[in-house]
């Protein structure tokens, strides 16, 4: 069988399911099928985090969903409340957030550079950076950076 | 597109020295990379260092083509294409750009690609290639392992019930329905059952679908996933938004540069 480059996509359909608290697996699969099982279960864990965070308007996340309309018609936020293991994630991107916060003092978050990422990153996970870096891209994408919807 | 016609097209690009967001440079790195899967072949790997947003074309037999102008031959219409082609984002709404520069580690295959580039017309601005960015380089590297590792995980055959790999001494069985989903054990199939009866008779018809040809071809048709989708207000494709599809990208860079897609 071809591999093909299909391994990362991000999805309407799932983000939906997210947001209105109905992201159960047979419902995935009613809307995508049985296929690509990983790379669905990879986003779906994605769009968890990324609507827990509840992405502020300015945020790169919120301009991009509403370029996008990706929550045009959308019913009311309900997402299930995060599990523990979700906890956990949001409990590190939240304090990733604090960081990026003191690293930038006084700066606005809109003049943020990737020289500002290498600073946080390493000055405060020394040689772990890299695993946090994720972590990272969760906490400023989900900060108010002015960016236009 | 033959190669004249993707030249006028991406000559037309509009450009800039920084992506939309404002945050980075609009700069390209290009790296040829091997993937030894079933069937082997190349990558163009394309990565803007400044987001890490990467992009592949291909696959393609590149690396065993000799000499570097063959090479460049082969590469040159897939390069223009990425970008021609919005690096794959189907979204209409999205234009498409054109790099404000672009590099490279291989010092032969950018002199080669300078001289394609210019004979086939390519504006002038890109017809010289940046060799050897250490810094790019290493970023290269560092997204092309993270892409790497997802190849390699699509490409590994699991038990799609407890995602383990057959054990060394067995196979994994396929649904003998479907024949799509294979599974390591018995038990792993009967726990595996409630869920995968809601699609095993589909998948049965064409057991090729993906998540995106389902959701583009196949949903919209079942009344269960009518249904569903009234219930959470979704309009399923072919009935009147077109915002509500799958898009291909890394997610992970997608959060990085989500910008890039909103101005």
């Amino acid at each position: 069988m071809a591999w093909q480059l299909t391994d990362y996509c991000s999805s309407a359909p799932i983000r939906r399911l997210v947001i209105t608290g109905k992201d159960w697996p047979e419902n995935i699969m009613k809307l995508l099928g049985r296929g690509d099982r990983d790379m669905v279960d990879s986003i779906h864990k994605d769009t968890r985090i990324e609507i827990l965070l509840r992405s502020p308007p300015g945020s790169p996340n919120y301009a991009m969903a509403a370029q996008l309309k990706l929550d045009e018609n959308c019913p009311l936020w309900t997402p299930r409340e995060a599990s523990a293991g979700e906890e956990a994630e949001l409990r590190k991107i939240r304090d990733m957030q604090g960081h990026i916060r003191r690293h930038m003092g006084s700066r606005s978050m809109s003049s943020i550079t990737t020289q500002d990422m290498q600073t946080v990153l390493t000055a405060n996970f020394a040689a772990t950076w890299s695993q946090e870096l994720p972590y990272y891209q969760y906490a400023v994408n989900s900060m108010d950076q002015g960016v236009r919807a | 597109m033959d190669l004249q016609e993707l030249v006028r097209t991406f000559n037309k690009l509009p450009r800039s020295p920084k992506t939309p967001s404002g945050l980075v440079d609009d700069h390209w790195h290009i790296a040829i990379r091997h993937v030894p899967l079933e069937p082997p072949g190349d990558l163009l790997h394309l990565v803007n260092p400044g987001s890490r947003y990467t992009h592949s074309e291909g696959p393609a037999q590149i690396l065993s083509v000799e000499p570097a102008t063959s090479r460049a031959d082969v590469v040159l219409p897939m390069l223009l294409r990425s970008f021609v082609n919005n690096m794959g984002d189907r979204d209409p709404r999205v234009t498409p750009r054109g790099p404000w520069s672009w590099g490279t580690g291989d010092e032969k295959l950018a002199k080669a690609l300078e001289e394609k580039l210019k004979a086939a017309g390519v504006r002038n601005e890109l017809c010289m290639i940046k060799v050897g960015d250490a810094k790019d380089m290493v970023i290269e590297e560092e997204v092309w392992a993270r892409v790497f590792d997802g190849l390699k995980l699509l490409a590994a055959p699991k038990c799609s019930q407890c995602k383990n790999p057959p054990s060394s001494d067995g196979k994994l069985q396929v649904c003998s329905r479907c024949r799509k989903v294979q599974y390591c054990s018995r038990d792993c199939q009967k726990a595996d059952w409630k869920e995968h009866k809601v699609i095993c008779k589909y998948l049965a018809k064409d057991p090729s679908i993906g998540a995106l040809d389902y959701y583009q071809n196949f949903a919209p048709h079942f009344p269960e996933a009518q249904e569903l989708a009234d219930e959470i207000e979704l309009s399923l494709p072919g009935q009147g938004s077109s915002s509500h599809g799958l898009r291909y990208t890394d997610p992970s860079c997608r959060r990085a540069l989500a910008s890039w897609h909103g101005n």
